[in-house]
């Protein structure tokens, strides 16, 4: 099965999943619904996204302007809890404008490190490629290890760090793209799309977003979302989705310098887990992996028709 | 599919061979170890099958496929059995050529990656036809061989190569003012420093050259298929020289790529014209893609070139070691068997063979010897052997001149024919160890020999040898010894059944007898029984019903009469050869006992029997019971040979020969000297007449013997002329054959009937059985002197002899031997325990012989006939047991295994019905998934459905799944939906 046609058959939500859902999936699926009030039409994506963030990886959105991808950074980081804050990149953007710096305290006459909007819960790294790659790394650093370091000292970020970048696929002039290593530490890449027809009826009618946004109620908070990221690595991985999995990565490398990293396959190994989570088992299916596949795997194979065809091909266990 | 490899008739002449050798030499043991080879080979064939049974495959083609770069295909190969598979090798036909691949294993209901790289493909379209699996594993005796249609094409478009795009005029550092700026490119070598962008080189980013298309024209740019440059080029480039280049369509069509591409990144439009097409200018990355594609099309229609085969190199690839320590392991050990047989020199060439080799392969290079050497080496051995005379008839014949041969095989091991040559010869050393002594000890050498030789050729199949196109291996190999236990466990099972069922068949006139034991002579020469004294086999053991009642050490056993002197030598004479009745009394109170006798293989065909019996032998073989209650077999008894006699130890023959015979008692030597007449007269001056007159003289030389100041020595020196007189007169020193010899001289001189008995005196009592071992070295002679009212009474006049010489083991039957054996029982801790494992080993050894070696057709019949089977149930029996077989061989090869849980199965029950019903499940659905879309198609059905793969999901993803519950879930669904 492949990503796409899982999305004709949504993954069953916690009240449904029976007597086996977790208790945190209900807060989860409590927090995904408030999401989709505001994020129409695009329920897959949002719970691909929560996935991301709950196995603790950071998200790249690859799309038009105008799909909504501020939009769902908000309404995730409003659900959550977690305070959300918007870097819009631009080519002369400095690391020090995202990690912040040392700023002279006249009072205490000293240099105190004065936090940059890299602190927070949500991060939205809006149009990520135009700034230098210089910028993009310190970002990139940031994200892998979870901390900023400014003159010898190592400031943690918050606990549920979250980094949602984006790009836009069309405009390459004056552009630096993501290189390969780069993409690697996405844990997702996703692209949201417009909106279907009815979807697009119900925004229409539905009044101003960012109201709507700002009007959504914290379900989940910054504490409870480590512990759900926690339960995450403890959703039981059997021996058979093992192989499979395996069987993937296998399969990706054949014939081609471009298959999936160790990273990428420990990733998709959360990333199921944490799709299984959201689903309400402590088990991980194999329909699990091929719902988070394409957007784990088509980055980093380069291309989408070829994610879809190594899904398409491996069988499952 | 199996088909049996060349190699497998060298295994079944070796198998043949062994089993004649068997029958030829009579041996049980060697019997026994021909059946479990047989066996051994017949379980193989079933591991090769099962070793290939039940692989499911998946190709996985390479997503981008360009010319020229070898390309790799995944060969994904699951394997469901609940044991591994070994040692496949793969072979992928394809329109470029066939590629080999290789699985060294795939775990038990895991699965395998295998890269078959296929050699450089031609742009246009490439095939895979199918794959091919082979394995000879674990023997070699057969290839299992599958073959998978893949049917698979792929598009192999040119790959950029060739001459860099040529100017298409000059671009002229003054063609500025009539060309517009077209770009940045990177920047070649020769473009005018005037080209260069140096503000982009000051912004860090690489060296670009500004390039300038003419205007007017659009930046169109046309390429020709016909375009002589693509074909000029060649020359020019030294790439087209080589051999495997020289497909020119292929080389047009790669060099155009590089045009096309180039120009295209310089921003031109391009157009291109092929035999077949025309395709319009245009840009982008579709644009080089179609004309990439259009070209392979253009190179699939020109005629391939022929394509030179690759030369095999695997000469240079190395033995693989841990492989090649087991082979030569288990040739030494079967070396080593035949020690006796083998000169010291061919040993120490072995060694040599073995560690040149062993080193060469440690070291990861190919030993390389020149034929001639080869040949050289073989031929002076053979030459050497058959100059020191050890190579003729029989096993002791061939032997020596197989290991020569076997060994100097070594040098030239290569294909996997030869490594079977080497093991199945291994084969025949050890089983001919067994063609003479047949023990337990010799019988479990040759099993650890047979291990090592099957753990030598699963090593070597694991490393690819006999696999068709790795005829060398060049693999390390896996664990030998594992799979030859599994191997031969299943075969022991089957060959202890087959000899149970086909003993060793016996033939009537055996022409050669190897090995066996010399055992007692049927004469009494100087030396004979001295010769015996160091022999410490057994000879035979014998357990008694009474043996409380029977001192099992002091018993005598008589094998032979002798009733003929010629002054130096005794026989047997002229006797009448009949069935002749017992006559033996036994004395009132004495209650007759019994003996269960097992012989040790023997050359001789007279049977050991206790002193003294009173009824005839009770034997399976057509014996012969002589007179003077003597017993032959018609056979001699190569195989170990059990026979009972009721006897009492104090019992006494009657038989009163005629006359004739009788005279004979009393006959002396014409040349009997002066000085032993007059010794006789003296010693029977005082004789009263009749048969207490007889007994007189008795008396009087074993007085003689005892105070006559006879010494008992086995090492007594050669006799002269005259023996006897030197013997009784002067050195006084000998052994039993001397004594018994003096005895009866002195007694027919004095006109007493006397004659030699020759056999067995003593032996050991084992204590784990109560039996007593009789070894060669207890070989005895006595006398039996024939005294009126009383029979033949038996007179051992050794047993008189006072003085025993120093470091002289005394006879068993005197006085001073038991004393010496009852001491000898407590001496030392260390001793004792040694003699408690001895007797350990000889309990084992006689049990070993009494029901093993011994087994044979009569003793199958009275098996049968006592367990109330006659001849009609027996071969019912042997029937049934065969169709056992039969459908058990059938039920494992036939019959698909049932792979995984029962949940595994149910759920597949529901796939199949599913898929019958039109909606079959695709490779990449999870159980979930497939459910909903069934449940889509069925929609009556939704419901057991979605239950049915709930459950089924829980059982084999979830975490500790409440099992029979869920089960019982799964079984409800599946039964629920029926056929939708």
């Amino acid at each position: 099965m492949t990503a796409s046609s899982s999305l004709s058959s949504p993954a069953p939500t916690a009240a449904s999943a029976g007597p086996s859902a977790l208790p945190s999936a209900t807060a989860v699926a409590a927090a995904i619904a408030q999401v989709e009030s505001v994020v129409l039409g695009k329920p897959h994506q949002i719970r691909l996204a929560v996935a991301c963030l709950l196995a603790h990886g950071h998200l790249l959105i690859e799309d038009l302007p105008g799909v909504g991808k501020t939009t769902l950074a908000k309404a995730l980081g409003r659900a959550t809890g977690l305070a959300a804050r918007r870097i819009q990149f631009t080519s002369d953007l400095l690391p020090a404008d995202i990690l912040g710096g040392p700023v002279f305290d006249p009072a205490t006459r000293a240099f105190t490190f004065h936090p940059g909007p890299i602190f927070a819960g949500v991060v939205l790294a809006d149009e990520i490629n135009r700034a230098s790659p210089r910028t993009q790394s310190a970002l990139l650093e940031a994200m892998e290890e979870h901390a900023v370091s400014c003159d010898g000292q190592r400031h943690l970020l918050p606990a549920p760090f979250f980094v949602i970048a984006t790009q836009n696929p069309q405009e390459q002039a004056g552009t630096f793209p993501l290189p390969d290593s780069q993409l690697d530490r996405f844990l997702m890449r996703l692209s949201l799309g417009p909106p279907g027809r009815d979807a697009e009826r119900e925004l229409l009618a539905g009044g101003d977003r960012q109201r709507v946004t700002d009007a959504l109620t914290p379900v989940l908070s910054a504490a409870s979302l480590v512990a759900v990221q926690a339960e995450v690595l403890r959703v039981h991985v059997s021996a058979p989705v093992r192989e499979y999995l395996l069987d993937l990565v296998a399969a990706s490398r054949v014939g081609s310098a471009r298959g999936l990293s160790p990273r990428a396959g420990l990733g998709l190994q959360r990333a199921a887990q944490a799709w299984a989570l959201i689903a309400g088992r402590d088990a991980v299916h194999p329909e699990d992996l091929a719902a988070v596949g394409e957007a784990v795997i088509a980055h980093r194979l380069g291309s989408r028709e070829r994610a879809q065809a190594l899904l398409g091909v491996v069988a499952v266990r | 599919m199996l088909r049996p490899t060349h190699h497998i008739l060298w295994f079944l002449v070796v198998l043949v061979l062994i089993l004649l050798a068997a029958i030829t030499y009579q041996s049980s043991a060697a019997w026994l170890i021909g059946l479990l080879v047989l066996c051994a080979g017949a379980v193989s064939v079933l591991h090769t099958w099962r070793n290939l049974a039940g692989l499911t495959t998946e190709v996985l083609p390479p997503v981008e496929a360009g010319s020229g770069a070898p390309l790799t295909v995944a060969v994904i190969v699951r394997n469901p059995q609940r044991r591994p598979s070994r040692a496949i090798e793969l072979l992928l036909r394809t329109s470029a050529g066939d590629a080999a691949g290789w699985i060294d294993a795939i775990p038990a209901g895991g699965s395998t990656i295998a890269m078959v790289a296929i050699p450089p493909a031609r742009p246009g379209r490439l095939t895979l036809h199918s794959l091919r699996f082979g394995s000879a594993w674990p023997c070699g005796l057969m290839l299992a061989k599958r073959r998978v249609e893949v049917a698979v094409a792929l598009d192999v478009l040119p790959s950029p190569v060739g001459q860099p795009l040529p100017p298409r005029s000059d671009p002229g550092v003054d063609g500025r003012e009539e060309r517009e700026f077209a770009g940045h490119r990177a920047w070649r070598d020769g473009d005018g420093q005037r080209l260069i962008d140096w503000k982009a080189l000051a912004r860090g980013r690489p060296l670009m050259a500004k390039d300038f298309s003419p205007s007017g024209q659009g930046g169109e740019r046309w390429f020709d298929w016909r375009d002589e440059r693509t074909g000029g080029m060649e020359a020019a480039n030294p790439a087209a020289a080589d051999p495997t280049a020289a497909d020119p369509a292929g080389a047009r069509a790669e060099q155009l790529t590089r045009w096309i591409g180039e120009a295209l990144a310089l921003g031109h439009r391009v157009g291109l014209r092929l035999p077949a097409e025309t395709i319009a200018p245009d840009a982008g990355d579709a644009h080089l893609l179609a004309c990439r594609t259009a070209l392979a099309r253009a190179v699939q229609a020109t005629p391939a070139p022929v394509r030179p085969r690759a030369a095999n190199s695997s000469d240079q690839v190395p033995l693989p070691f841990p492989a090649l320590l087991l082979l030569l392991l288990a040739m030494g050990l079967g070396t080593l068997l035949h020690a006796t047989l083998v000169p010291w020199w061919l040993l120490a060439v072995a060694v040599v063979i073995a560690v040149t080799s062993l080193r060469a392969a440690w070291l990861g290079r190919r030993l390389r010897i020149a034929p001639a050497l080869r040949y050289g080496v073989l031929f002076g051995l053979v030459g050497a052997l058959a100059l020191s005379g050890r190579i003729g008839y029989g096993i002791e014949g061939s032997v020596p001149g197989l290991i020569a041969f076997v060994w100097t095989k070594v040098l030239e091991l290569r294909t996997g024919r030869d490594v079977v040559i080497c093991c199945c010869f291994s084969f025949f050393l050890a089983a001919s160890t067994l063609l003479g002594e047949q023990g337990i000890g010799a019988t479990a050498l040759s099993l650890a020999t047979i291990v090592l030789v099957v753990a030598a050729l699963a090593a070597w199949h694991a490393a690819g040898a006999g696999t068709p196109a790795h005829e060398v291996p060049s693999r390390t190999g896996g664990n030998g010894l594992r799979a030859a236990s599994a191997l031969l466990l299943p075969a022991t099972v089957l060959a202890a059944l087959a000899y149970f069922l086909v003993p060793l068949p016996e033939v009537q006139k055996p022409s050669v007898r190897g090995g066996a034991r010399t055992g007692l002579s049927d004469q009494l020469t100087p030396g004979a029984i001295g010769s015996l004294s160091k022999d410490p086999t057994p000879a035979f053991r014998a357990d008694f019903d009474a043996p409380a009642k029977v001192q099992p050490d002091r018993l005598y056993w008589r094998v032979q009469v002798l009733w003929d002197y010629d002054g130096r030598t005794w026989t047997r004479g002229v006797q009448p050869d009949a069935e002749a009745e017992i006559n033996a009394r036994r004395p009132p109170d004495g209650v007759p006992m019994r003996a269960q006798i097992v012989l040790a293989p023997n050359a001789r065909q007279m049977l050991p029997i206790p002193d003294c019996p009173l009824k005839p032998v009770e034997a399976e073989r057509s014996r012969k019971q002589l007179p003077d209650a003597l017993c032959r077999l018609d056979l001699p008894p190569g195989s170990g040979f059990a026979y009972s006699v009721v006897f009492h130890p104090e019992a006494r023959l009657h038989d009163r020969p005629a006359g004739y015979i009788f005279r004979r008692a009393v006959s002396v030597p014409a040349k009997t000297s002066k000085p032993v007449r007059d010794l006789a007269a003296r010693l029977g001056a005082e004789r009263i007449p009749g048969s207490a007159g007889d007994a007189q003289v008795v008396q009087a030389v074993l007085e003689y013997f005892r105070s006559g100041g006879f010494a008992y020595t086995l090492d007594p020196g050669t006799l002269g002329d005259d023996p006897m007189g030197e013997f009784l007169l002067q050195r006084r020193r000998g052994f039993c054959e001397h004594y018994a010899t003096g005895f009866a001289l002195l007694m027919r001189l004095n006109r007493v009937p006397v004659r030699i008995v020759l056999g067995y005196a003593g032996g050991e009592v084992n204590p784990y059985g109560g039996f007593v071992t009789v070894r060669n070295a207890d070989a005895h002679a006595w006398c039996e002197v024939w005294l009126g009212g009383e029979g033949w009474r038996r007179v051992d006049p050794t047993a008189v002899v006072q003085i025993i010489e120093d470091g002289t083991t005394p006879p068993r039957a005197s006085a001073a031997g038991i004393a010496a054996a009852q001491a000898g029982n407590a001496e030392g801790f260390l001793a004792s325990r040694w003699q408690r494992v001895r007797q350990a080993w000889d309990w084992v050894d006689m049990r070993w012989h009494g029901t093993v070696i011994g087994w044979s057709s009569e003793r199958r019949l009275d098996f049968a006939l006592a367990h109330g089977l006659n001849l009609r149930w027996l071969a019912f029996l042997g029937a049934g047991l065969f169709a056992v077989v039969v459908l058990l061989v059938v039920w494992l090869v036939l019959v698909p295994r049932r792979h995984g849980s029962a949940a595994d199965r149910w759920f597949a029950r529901l796939s199949d019905r599913l898929a019958a019903a039109g909606c079959p499940r695709l490779v990449s659905e999870g159980p979930v998934a497939y459910a909903a879309r069934a449940a889509q198609r069925f929609p009556s059905v939704a419901e057991p459905l979605r239950a049915a793969a709930a459950a089924y999901a829980d059982l084999r993803y979830g975490r500790n799944p409440d099992l029979s519950e869920r089960l019982k879930e799964l079984r409800r669904a599946v039964r629920a939906i029926g056929r939708p």
